[in-house]
């Protein structure tokens, strides 16, 4: 579909919607024959781990509860397969099976189908979400590279986080949550009363957390802290127009401040970073049939990072300059889902997307850098008979620096008993570099003259890709309130990017590039160069059994194991040991008597390296306690509670050398009226 | 679509029409048809009903609808006045009394008109499916089903019908009442918090699309199944439905007639259906991770009361 074309569409929808919403008696009811609209579509509902072409683990309401935390990251911490770090320097990092640096660009994050990655770095900004937990509906992530379905830069992963629906829910609520050392996060939600035209709900929070203290290490270094504050303000609407069409409106706020630095330091003295974040989602969606739906979505997203920094040079001159930027996107996506015949079902869609970043520190310009990128996806799913499922997919992208990427998929699903599954997937992924990977220059002056640069690329770097292929095994015995999934699985990366050390004009390899610019860098002066780190293959399996019983509790237990088989042609030796040959996390949810809930959460991982900024994170597990009493109404949400994270205090995170994480120990109040 | 619904009845009236000319032997009774729109469900039932009436014999009339006005003259001579939907019986409600049998409406629609005009010679086939039906229902698609709730508004139902057809089929039941729309949440929680499955009953404020969305949507979110009573409903979203089609009404009241005698009718007391079909989304059954039986099954098990 032309761009041409899909803007008219665009334009007349909206007006065929308002004409439907101005005859409020098309909706008068005869109940036994009347229509209903069309709610629970395929795009809407879970799909059945037994169902899936790809493995999916879902979070849901239960688990984010019970685990007790309270920010969105964490989560990621039951996902089998799944590590998280903090650092002090920036947002928190998310990857499936490690090899990844503060900068989590190998995994496609999403807000209700909006991609949320920055279009900076690629990377989540964790902190700078503009919703909270308590937004959360439920949480579904796919373990591996879905370029088909997600389009390229689905790479390691996709996290969909899906808000609840402002019409399954009523009434005021606060959520306080109050602890040690300082903590604090106070929201509220306000819901639209249900019987209106339009389903809306207001939601807001302030919070503040100290996540790391100054360090001092054995030599005696002292290495910096981090306190964040964030305010978030978001509100979502939908409106039922007519049987068939619900129109959405979400936007959101996001604003705060990052204290950082060392007290006392000449080096990296305290400063406070100011962001901002802000967002615009709009929906359209038009439903025929459980299995047959077309939707026009179109969001905005802006970032604002106010950074001042001072660079230390030897032998001793400390440069002040910043780390601003202003980074935006515009996306505008169509897609429609039907069935051909009772054994053929399509998805096709289009989507064009405009980025732009203005980040002078990072590209030695003040213009804004970026471009327009298209593509065109969907897939086929099969059905020659009722046991098996045959889905072939892909996507065509037309990146704005990455050039024409085809992104294709196969995946079996055969049934082997109406509970159980065997699946079979593998493809091809991509992922384009980020604009920082493809125009890094960073470029660091005094009086005027450009001394030292930090990253730098050169020429164009070529995209990542991955060769992906598992096998799995998925089981429901609801009889048992027992869920399985299983999988063995070997992803092939090439051309991994990554910076690595380069030399100005010396003779040691590699050289940086040699740029007019760059005359007044004394020679032999170190960079980070992006480059194409070489190869390297992922073996592993996992392990997720869920197991409930109604008035006992549940536990949700998952395990994976890793293997990476680095290739000659790695520049950077870390990759082998950039995953964690283990990941263990277990939650258990126990029901008491009196209305009271225990939880616990284990999160352990094997010895592992962060990329770049990161180093050697030990083995070592964190326990996590809740303890929480729920009173009012059944259902209400009313819940008292005590939460430890870390019980055993200060934990290693993302550098054994330089980071200690603060454990927590909050009190919370869910109160609703 | 619904000109081409409106254009069969007439045509089928007609046919009624010239058989009764042509089969002058037997007397048949004078049947005015009223429907409270010329398309859809009300379309389909009167040319069903009219079909199957006039092959036994009876002069099947339209006597229009609500919209175009009624053919007063002709329902003041009728034996038998057969009103399709709410407006259609309202309609002819106000007319000269005749015996008539209202059709294709809810038990509590029909039960306010008739609270209205008490001296009326009234009766109906109401679309409400007999509580022991729904949980039987209910049963064959969630075997493991041990309690099941349901949601009551302003018009609130016959909660001890509720209990006693629960109890039957062995189930636990757990009912809240709401006022207005906007205990609509708060309620459905409750009951969704301490039920395994959701009873969807046909009260006007709970089915309004605006409710029934909610509804929709905060089950899947309790990830507990709806089983409602209509064809809509579950292709909305709900796991299963029991529900009675036009032509099934259609040929409850032909079952009826072949009974009456041809010079007059003898109303029968209200009743609902006595035929069924019934619809499951097997989609919303695989995204809850519940594997429900086929439809021959189904029926078989309601039918029998069986248990799986």
């Amino acid at each position: 579909m032309s761009v041409r074309r899909l803007f008219r569409f665009a334009v007349l929808g909206p007006g065929a919607l308002a004409a439907s919403f101005a005859m409020p008696g098309a909706l008068a009811a005869d109940a036994f024959f009347d229509d209903i609209p069309i709610v629970l579509t395929a795009s809407r509902m879970a799909q059945s781990p037994v169902d899936a072409p790809v493995a999916v683990t879902i979070i849901d309401r239960e688990m984010i509860e019970g685990s007790g935390f309270t920010e969105i990251h964490d989560l990621m911490r039951l996902v089998p397969g799944f590590v998280v770090a903090d650092w002090t320097e920036g947002s928190p990092a998310v990857a499936n099976n490690g090899l990844t640096d503060a900068f989590d660009r190998r995994i496609k994050v999403m807000i209700d189908g909006r991609t949320v990655n920055s279009p900076l770095w690629g990377n989540t900004n964790w902190h700078e979400l503009p919703i909270r937990v308590d937004d959360l509906e439920r949480v579904e992530v796919v373990r591996g590279p879905n370029g088909a379905a997600y389009g390229v830069n689905a790479f390691q992963g996709v996290i969909n986080l899906i808000t609840r629906s402002p019409s399954t829910e009523s009434g005021s609520r606060v959520i306080s949550r109050l602890g040690k050392g300082g903590f604090y996060d106070h929201g509220f939600r306000v819901n639209g009363s249900a019987d209106g035209a339009i389903d809306w709900r207001l939601s807001g929070s302030h919070r503040r957390a100290v996540n790391f203290r100054p360090y001092r290490n054995e030599e005696g270094d002292l290495y910096p802290r981090e306190t964040i504050a964030r305010s978030v303000l978001n509100l979502s609407a939908t409106a039922q127009l007519s049987t068939r069409d619900e129109l959405g409106l979400m936007l959101g706020f996001s604003e705060g401040s990052s204290e950082r630095g060392i007290p006392g330091s000449l080096v990296e003295p305290e400063r406070e970073d100011d962001s901002r974040s802000n967002f615009l989602h709009l929906t359209w969606r038009r439903s025929f049939a459980a299995d047959s739906e077309l939707s026009l979505q179109y969001f905005h997203q802006g970032e604002r990072l106010r950074a001042a920094w001072l660079e230390t040079e030897e032998p001793s001159a400390v440069i002040a300059w910043n780390r601003n930027s202003d980074v935006r996107r515009d996306d505008l996506e169509i897609q429609y889902s039907g069935r051909l015949s009772p054994t053929w079902r399509f998805m096709v869609g289009a989507g064009v997307r405009q980025e732009s970043a203005r980040a002078p520190y990072m590209f030695n310009t003040g213009e804004s850098l970026g471009g327009t990128s298209s593509q065109l996806f969907g897939s086929v799913v099969w059905a020659p008979m009722e046991k098996l499922k045959v889905d072939l997919g892909g996507t065509l992208e037309d990146h704005h620096f990455g050039g024409s990427l085809f992104s294709p998929r196969l995946a079996l699903n055969y049934a082997l008993t109406p509970e159980s599954a065997l699946r079979f997937s593998t493809g091809v992924s991509y992922r384009t570099p980020s604009l920082v990977e493809a125009k890094a220059e960073e470029a660091i002056y005094i009086d005027g003259r450009l001394i030292d640069v930090g990253l730098v690329t050169d020429g164009v770097v070529a995209p990542e890709r991955v060769r992906h292929v598992e096998l799995g095994y998925g089981a429901e015995f609801r009889e048992l309130g027992l869920s399985l999934d299983v999988r063995a699985f070997q992803k092939a990366f090439e051309r991994y990017i990554d910076d690595d050390r380069c030399y100005h004009r010396s003779g040691e390899q590699p050289p940086c590039p040699d740029r007019p610019q760059f005359s007044n860098v004394p020679d032999g002066t170190k960079s980070f160069l992006f480059q194409s780190g070489g190869s390297f293959r992922i073996t592993g399996g996992e392990v997720r059994a869920d197991w409930h019983r109604a008035g006992w509790g549940r536990v949700v237990l998952s395990q994976a194991v890793i293997d990476v088989d680095a290739g000659r042609d790695i520049v950077d030796k870390d990759f082998k040991e950039g995953a964690p040959s283990s990941i263990t996390s277990l939650l258990l949810i126990k029901e008491l008597p009196d209305r009271w809930r225990a939880s616990l959460g284990f999160y352990r991982h094997s010895v592992m390296k962060w990329l770049s900024d990161g180093d050697t994170v030990p083995e070592k597990g964190r326990f996590d306690l809740k303890l929480a009493r729920s009173f009012g109404a059944p259902g209400s949400g009313d819940e008292v509670a005590i939460v430890a994270q870390s019980l055993g205090g200060r934990y290693v995170d993302f550098s054994e050398g330089r980071y200690r994480h603060e454990p927590r120990l909050f009190a919370s109040l869910n109160l609703s009226w | 679509m619904c000109r081409g619904w409106g254009l069969r009845v007439r045509i089928w009236l007609l046919a009624g029409l010239l058989l009764g000319l042509v089969l002058p032997a037997r007397a048949g009774l004078d049947v005015e048809v009223v429907v409270s729109q010329r398309g859809g469900v009300h379309a389909a039932f009167a040319q069903a009903f009219s079909r199957a009436a006039a092959a036994l014999g009876h002069r099947v009339l339209d006597a229009g609808t609500p919209a175009e006005g009624l053919d007063d003259v002709a329902l003041a001579r009728a034996d038998l006045i057969v009103a399709s939907g709410d407006a259609a019986l309202s309609a002819a409600l106000r007319l000269n009394p005749r015996p008539t049998l209202a059709a294709m409406i809810g038990q509590a629609r029909f039960d306010a008109l008739r609270m209205a005009h008490p001296d009326r010679p009234l009766s109906a086939f109401t679309l409400d499916q007999p509580a022991e039906r729904q949980f039987r229902m209910l049963k064959a698609v969630l075997p493991d089903a041990r309690r099941a709730g349901v949601l009551l508004g302003p018009e609130r139902g016959d909660r001890v019908d509720l209990e006693r057809a629960a109890a039957a089929s062995g189930l636990d039941l757990f009912v809240r009442v709401i006022g207005d729309e906007a205990e609509l949440i708060r309620g459905l929680e409750a009951v969704l918090r301490d039920s395994d499955s959701l009873i969807a009953v046909p009260d006007a404020m709970l089915s309004s699309p605006s409710a029934a969305r909610s509804i929709l949507l905060t089950s899947y979110r309790f990830q507990k199944p709806i089983v409602a009573f209509s064809r809509a409903y579950v292709d909305a979203g709900a796991l299963a439905a029991i529900f009675t089609t036009p032509e099934q009404v259609a040929a409850d009241l032909i079952a009826w007639l072949r009974l009456q005698k041809d010079e007059s009718v003898q109303l029968p007391p209200p009743r609902g259906p006595a035929s069924f079909d019934i619809a499951v989304n097997r989609q919303v059954a695989r995204a809850l991770g519940l594997s429900v039986a086929d439809d021959a099954e189904l029926l078989r098990l309601i039918a029998t009361g069986d248990q799986p």
